[in-house]
């Protein structure tokens, strides 16, 4: 379960589909070409072994058109690294499932789209009416001007400077050594190129970069995001960009996992500072922190699937079982899958709860309560919530509806197909929300429908997906809990001292169950499923 | 009289397809970028984003190559357009455009801007100034026929 931004679906849309399902595996190398209503399955051995980067330029050769979108795998997916991405252009990833490594039993290296047809809305002339309002909405919020300029990267200062980063696998939440040097804006000066968008977006948050000295002189990508500049930053205890950059590239091109692998090398290096692991683990690798040859030959060895590296590819949360030792006790993970390396919400009540609950585990897409740590009047809460909320990120006052609010929101922005930034979610109450949704739905599709109608189809999806869980896994309860670091304090200041309570986090988690209308064990009760009309769902469904 | 035009910057331009999604719903009432008549041309390893649109240069090649006498320049606008009845589409202007700014649709119709009469809704759409619908002279980006070198301009 994953998503992505870019020009793929809007041309996969233009192409005359809508969803694809990819069922069974080829016998070889295999790639798809759908062009205006057709699809065709075509030879991939040439692409086999190749990276992304080279898998752009030489499926546009071979079909002979510079305008096709592609999503593809890299070498890590074709070696079924379990954190491996699917890759569209440059940057753009579904993350974080192993996405790619499911392509990769598949042999399926790509997906090539191309459409020239279009979609008919419902009234092309309140479509363009509220397209053009949304575009001003979006462009003439407070937060604009900035994620125009940085993207995400602007996060980073502010995650860091409250004391709510993670810092060498979550020892510290607090990095100086960022300071004046890992910066949103000596990246915009000396390393930025270009400024791209998805489609049909005005944020335009995506970025190329290019190193022009020192020992990755010549490096070129396009991203990152936060999350590549704090994994690869205080996680693994590095300082500079030039590490973060070569890394982004390194990370793109084989198609891996930003917040796992990030999480996995920050794992190894404190296993070494513990002594847990020496240079025979490591075939004779220096872990110690920010050393960076090191960190780039783990990601080598991760997507090339050799040594310590290809173990932790294809081993992933069991890793901790090969190497023994108690390492496990330093590896922070959520329903099997490695908590996010640069995400370190403690502090704040609602985004623990809600990363934690969301269906994949740890996934702050899904959980990140931003409105949380503005400190925002509670009116204002109270006027978007629609229930009382507490101000103070510390407190667990309407944190549970919080969190399901915030659920159910982003799983509408996913399902309409809305990018979040656009949305409310990252902070900015000027920002797109349930209303403008409602317009878009009724100029489109001429649906009439109500923000409570759409929230309770968040919820519907919501359910539907721990109805999944449940059969598939069978883990509850037991995977609605932040990792065990959640519950230490934080050593050092701002925010020092600060930690989840084990008590109070259960009973924030029965008041979550509850107004879900679950059971003390996180089970959909059968009087909530008739409320949401998925009592009757065909199990192949769920 | 003052006339007004296009003027590319492609150093600005994200790629979004705005001006795209924009013109398709003004012309053709549909959400999609086949039959818009702006093209963006997308260099993603080059990353280089380039908008292709009629341009309404003074001494237009266009019309120059049409053996049917169907592109046609108003004199008191500066505007060049198609006129749909003369055109056979045989893409001979295509060929000719230095701007690459005509465009074949899907169903081989040649396609041209006509600015919607001084009214262009994708450059109002247009969130970085990539595309801007000025005054030929005085305009932000010099007269039109340096459109190709400054188009390039930071």
């Amino acid at each position: 379960m994953s998503n992505s931004g870019g020009h793929w679906s809007a041309e996969l849309k233009f192409a005359g589909f809508q969803h694809l399902v990819i069922k069974g595996k080829a016998d070889r190398p295999t790639y798809l070409w759908i062009h205006d209503g057709e699809i065709e399955f075509r030879d991939a051995l040439f692409l086999w072994g190749k990276d992304t980067y080279e898998c752009e330029e030489l499926i546009k050769d071979d079909l002979g058109d510079q305008h096709i979108q592609i999503v593809k795998i890299g070498q890590a997916g074709e070696n079924l690294v379990r954190f491996a991405n699917i890759i569209h252009g440059l940057k753009r990833a579904a993350g974080r499932t192993g996405m790619g490594c499911i392509m990769g039993s598949k042999m399926l290296k790509a997906i090539a789209v191309r459409g020239r047809g279009s979609l008919k809305p419902h009234d092309p002339g309140k479509m363009l009416e509220t397209y053009s309002n949304h575009f001003r909405q979006i462009t003439s919020t407070k937060i604009y001007p900035v994620i125009s300029r940085y993207g995400t990267l602007t996060i980073f200062g502010i995650q860091n400077q409250s004391g709510m980063i993670s810092v060498k696998n979550n020892q510290f939440n607090y990095f100086a050594e960022a300071e004046g040097k890992l910066d949103d804006e000596i990246f915009e000066e000396q390393y930025k190129t270009k400024t791209l968008a998805c489609f049909a977006c005005p944020l335009r948050c995506s970025h190329r970069y290019r190193i022009d000295s020192g020992p990755y002189a010549g490096t070129w990508g396009e991203g990152p995001e936060y999350y590549m500049m704090a994994g690869f930053g205080p996680a693994v205890g590095n300082p500079d960009w030039d590490l973060v950059l070569a890394a982004n590239t390194l990370i793109n091109r084989y198609g891996l996992d930003v917040g796992s692998t990030s999480s996995y090398i920050s794992w190894l290096m404190e296993l070494w500072q513990r002594g847990i692991i020496n240079d025979k683990d490591t075939g004779g690798l220096n872990l110690d922190w920010g050393n960076k040859e090191s960190v780039l030959a783990l990601i080598h060895q991760m997507a090339r699937n050799e040594g310590l590296g290809g173990m932790i590819g294809q081993q992933a949360s069991r890793s901790a079982d090969v190497i023994g030792r108690g390492s496990g006790k330093y590896l922070y993970t959520q329903r099997g899958m490695i908590h996010e390396s640069p995400e370190n919400t403690r502090a704040s009540r609602a985004t623990s709860l809600a990363a934690s609950t969301a269906s994949r585990g740890s996934d702050h897409l899904k959980g990140r309560c931003a409105l949380e740590f503005f400190a925002m009047p509670p009116e204002v809460l109270q006027k978007i919530y629609g229930r009382p909320v507490a101000s103070d990120f510390r407190s667990w006052e309407g944190k549970a509806w919080m969190a399901v609010w915030t659920q159910h929101f982003t799983t509408m922005a996913d399902s309409l197909g809305y990018c979040k930034f656009a949305t409310i979610y990252p902070g900015s109450t000027h920002n797109l929300g349930y209303a403008q949704f409602c317009e878009t739905l009724k100029a489109v599709k001429g649906w009439d429908v109500t923000p409570d109608e759409l929230m309770e189809i968040g919820e519907r999806v919501w359910n539907l997906q721990r109805m999944f869980i449940r059969r598939e896994t069978g883990v509850m309860r037991a995977g609605d809990i932040p990792p065990s670091i959640y519950f230490q304090p934080q050593p050092l200041e701002p925010l020092q001292g600060e930690k989840l309570d084990r008590a109070e986090y259960d009973k924030a988690l029965d008041e979550y169950y509850e107004i879900r209308g679950w059971t003390k064990e996180g089970a959909p009760r059968p009087e909530t499923l008739v409320r949401l009309k998925l009592d009757a769902e065909p199990s192949h469904l769920i | 009289m003052s006339q007004k035009t296009f003027f590319i910057r492609a150093d600005s331009c994200t790629g979004c397809g705005m001006c795209q999604l924009a013109c398709s719903l003004v012309k053709v009432k549909e959400a999609g970028t086949g039959r818009s008549r702006i093209f963006i041309e997308r260099l993603v390893m080059d990353g280089l984003m380039v908008p292709h649109i009629c341009l309404n240069c003074k001494s237009p090649a266009c019309i120059k190559a049409c053996r049917r006498k169907a592109i046609v320049k108003d004199q008191a606008t500066g505007w060049v357009s198609i006129d749909r009845e003369r055109c056979n589409n045989c893409t001979l202007c295509v060929a000719a455009c230095p701007f690459g700014a005509v465009i074949v649709a899907p169903d081989n119709e040649v396609l041209m801007c006509d600015v919607c009469g001084g009214n262009p809704k994708c450059a109002e759409m247009c969130p970085t100034g990539a595309l801007r619908f000025a005054e030929r002279d005085r305009g932000v980006a010099g007269p039109a026929e340096k459109a190709a070198e400054n188009i390039f301009k930071g």
